[in-house]
């Protein structure tokens, strides 16, 4: 397995609040985890390492500010501390750059929920119909 | 045992691809060699991460990731070695068709002024510019040639600042659109002349293939209907019925032969048969080197020999400087009304109001709104600055706002300098074992200007439009290059300042030719691709009257 356990709730739950479910699918249900796993075996090998020392160290921000897995997180507290970790501003000693883990997650996110459903995510097209963007053409 | 031609080809992209149709009608013997492959549709395929447009972990089009690279000089003087998919690499599609297979198809013709631009406007301090040998009008019949072979859609009456043109298009212009009807409003308000996009694409049946159906997937990847027209439907499939041309795809030239006097006689190529590189050389009696701006003055430079110890044609150090492209001045408008319709291509008006005649700026370019957009492109580059990458508040902006917001841009007349250049790298080497084009410096200022200046004309027509919000990032001094390379061995009358004479041929040889965007002494304020095609048309019915 390329993650653990508890490596793969928090990339879950991570996910859902980049591209939070409403009455279209959240980035976990659209299949961004799968995108996901397929990059960190492909293109993107080299983020292996970094998502999961970023993964743990999301988790461990967790316990340490509140005392709860981030998975267990409310989701208010899910966003302020990925928006701090964003920034770079963690409570907890990382030996990566949070920054650079948060914005590589945030973009394989959304090209995972926007790309073609071929690369692993965006399940049924449902992004495109949410915005609108129509490849039939008059077909 | 080697083969012997009437003449060799080196790339069937928009350039080759024409040479090789109309010298094989002419009864020649041909040779077309192409380093990328040949392919489908479903090949190309429709990954919205990795193709022409957006190109972040690799190419639907050529050339491979691996054993291809290039280096790329960034404006601290670092040497960089990059990949075809990175920045710096300035890609074009590499595959039979070159960009034609793959482009968004835009067909302009160049402006008379456009071939007089040192005339017009003076040069610039440290600027290469320089008149074309050649006027408008010789090239204007190759244009009509190039619109009726491969088939153009447009109106010819709408736009009021083109240059004479005799004929009409073969094919009406693409349907109107919402995006059209907003910004022809707004062009009215300034008194500003618009025109439907004049495109290679098929708005009825056209010499065998059927009308579009406007998907989306123009720009960076293959037509589904093959309604969109390039050289791998047009003039390469009648190069190969003659019967008198062999295509090679995957077949990378290693240089262009010359024998003891320094005569050209052939090239020598490579091709990988089991898992080994196998090399062949063959003769002709003319070469023809159209491999894009980048490669061809690559493999001018990677041929020296004895007599010629600086490469092919450059005698003056003129090969590979002048490296031009074009600027793309950008602005985004949001409206309360739907601006899209779901049906591409997308790009639908523009302006020529502001291509020349521009106060206190060199040249100018043509406006047009951008083609429907993938939906991870206008994540990455359509947001305005102020609204969250993340989050309910990103889905919601993307939710409300793909189909509500317009992108207005257009090329800018590149301002040449003789210091954005390709050279040869000898210490790095492709998977053939050939040095790797390196590529420095930068456009010439004056072009941030012109561009400057049309960033604000862009942000005016987006205004008078109605945009509620509008948005943009200033122009900034950098390379220019990319899918519009061009400019690397420019034509001109006198061989001390130009590195080949207005048919393409080389200057110090009888025989050697370069017909693609090379060519181009100036980039125009346009999709430079009909341009290409005008001179491979022109070029290659002079070398058949010569063979």
């Amino acid at each position: 397995m390329l993650l653990t356990e508890t490596q793969t709730t928090t990339l879950q739950a991570a996910l859902d609040r980049i591209v939070p479910a409403d009455d279209y699918p959240g980035a976990w249900e659209a299949g961004v985890g799968n995108y996901i796993l397929r990059q960190l075996e492909g293109d993107s090998h080299h983020l292996l390492p970094v998502y999961r020392l970023g993964l743990d160290g999301l988790d461990a921000e967790a316990v340490t500010a509140w005392g709860a897995h981030f998975a267990d997180l409310y989701p208010a507290r899910q966003d302020a501390l990925l928006a701090n970790l964003e920034r770079g501003i963690a409570g907890t000693s990382w030996l990566i750059p949070s920054s650079g883990f948060i914005s590589a997650l945030i973009q394989h996110t959304v090209e995972g929920y926007y790309a073609d459903a071929a690369q692993g995510g965006n399940h049924g097209e449902k992004s495109w119909q949410m915005i609108g963007f129509n490849q039939a053409g008059r077909l | 045992m080697t083969k012997t031609y009437d003449v060799i080809i080196v790339g069937a992209g928009a350039g080759g691809g024409i040479v090789a149709g109309v010298l094989a009608e002419a009864g020649k013997r041909v040779l077309l060699l192409e380093r990328g492959p040949k392919k489908s549709f479903e090949e190309v395929g429709r990954d919205h991460l990795r193709n022409q447009r957006i190109s972040l972990y690799g190419h639907n089009a050529g050339p491979e990731e691996n054993g291809n690279p290039r280096v790329y000089v960034d404006a601290q003087g670092r040497e960089h070695i990059v990949r075809p998919h990175e920045g710096g690499y300035q890609n074009n599609a590499a595959m039979v068709g070159g960009g034609t297979q793959v482009y968004g198809a835009q067909a302009w013709r160049f402006m008379e002024q456009d071939f007089r631009m040192a005339s017009l406007y003076g040069v610039p301090k440290h600027s290469s510019l320089a008149d074309w040998p050649i006027t408008y009008s010789e090239l204007a019949p190759y244009y009509e040639k190039a619109e009726w072979e491969l088939g153009v859609c447009g109106d010819d009456t709408a736009n009021r600042f083109q240059s004479e043109r005799s004929k009409d298009y073969p094919m009406p212009p693409i349907p109107s659109n919402p995006s059209r009807e907003i910004l022809q409003r707004g062009a009215e308000r300034l008194g500003w002349n618009t025109n439907p996009v004049p495109m290679l694409i098929n708005t009825k049946p056209y010499l065998g293939r059927p009308a579009c159906i406007q998907c989306s997937y123009c720009v960076g990847f293959s037509c589904p209907s093959n309604s969109k027209n390039g050289t791998q439907n047009t003039l390469i499939p009648r190069a190969l019925v003659t019967g008198n041309c062999d295509l090679i795809p995957h077949a990378m030239t290693e240089r262009i032969d010359t024998d003891s006097q320094g005569n050209v006689v052939g090239v020598t190529y490579l091709t990988e048969q089991d898992g080994s590189m196998v090399r062949e050389s063959a003769t002709a009696k003319v070469v023809v080197v159209s491999s894009g701006a980048i490669e061809s003055a690559r493999l001018l430079l990677n041929s020296s020999s004895s007599q010629h110890p600086q490469g092919l044609g450059n005698e003056h150090d003129l090969v590979g400087r002048s490296l031009q492209g074009h600027f793309y001045p950008s602005i985004h408008g949001l409206f309360n009304e739907v601006v899209h319709d779901g049906l591409g291509p997308g790009v639908s008006i523009s302006t020529t109001q502001f291509n020349h005649g521009n106060s206190g700026v060199v040249g100018g370019g043509m406006l047009a709104n951008e083609f429907t957009k993938l939906p991870i492109i206008f994540w990455r580059g359509s947001l305005p600055p102020d609204v969250p990458h993340w989050g309910a508040a990103n889905k919601r902006w993307m939710r409300e706002n793909f189909s509500r917001t317009l992108h207005v841009m257009g090329p800018v007349q590149d301002i040449p300098s003789p210091d954005s250049r390709v050279q040869v790298a000898p210490n790095v080497r492709d998977r053939y074992g050939i040095p790797v084009a390196k590529l420095s410096g930068t456009t010439h200022p004056e072009t941030v200007k012109t561009a400057q200046f049309m960033f604000e004309r862009a942000k005016e027509w987006m205004e008078a439009s109605g945009a509620v919000r509008v948005w943009g990032n200033p122009p900034s001094l950098g390379m220019s290059a990319g899918q519009h390379q061009a400019g690397t061995c420019r034509m001109g009358d006198d061989a001390q300042t130009s590195v080949t004479d207005k048919w393409g041929r080389v200057h110090a040889h009888d025989n050697l030719f370069v017909v693609d965007a090379s060519l181009h002494v100036t980039n125009g304020g346009f999709n430079p691709v009909l341009t290409v095609m005008a001179l491979a048309y022109r070029s290659a019915v002079h070398i058949a009257k010569g063979l």
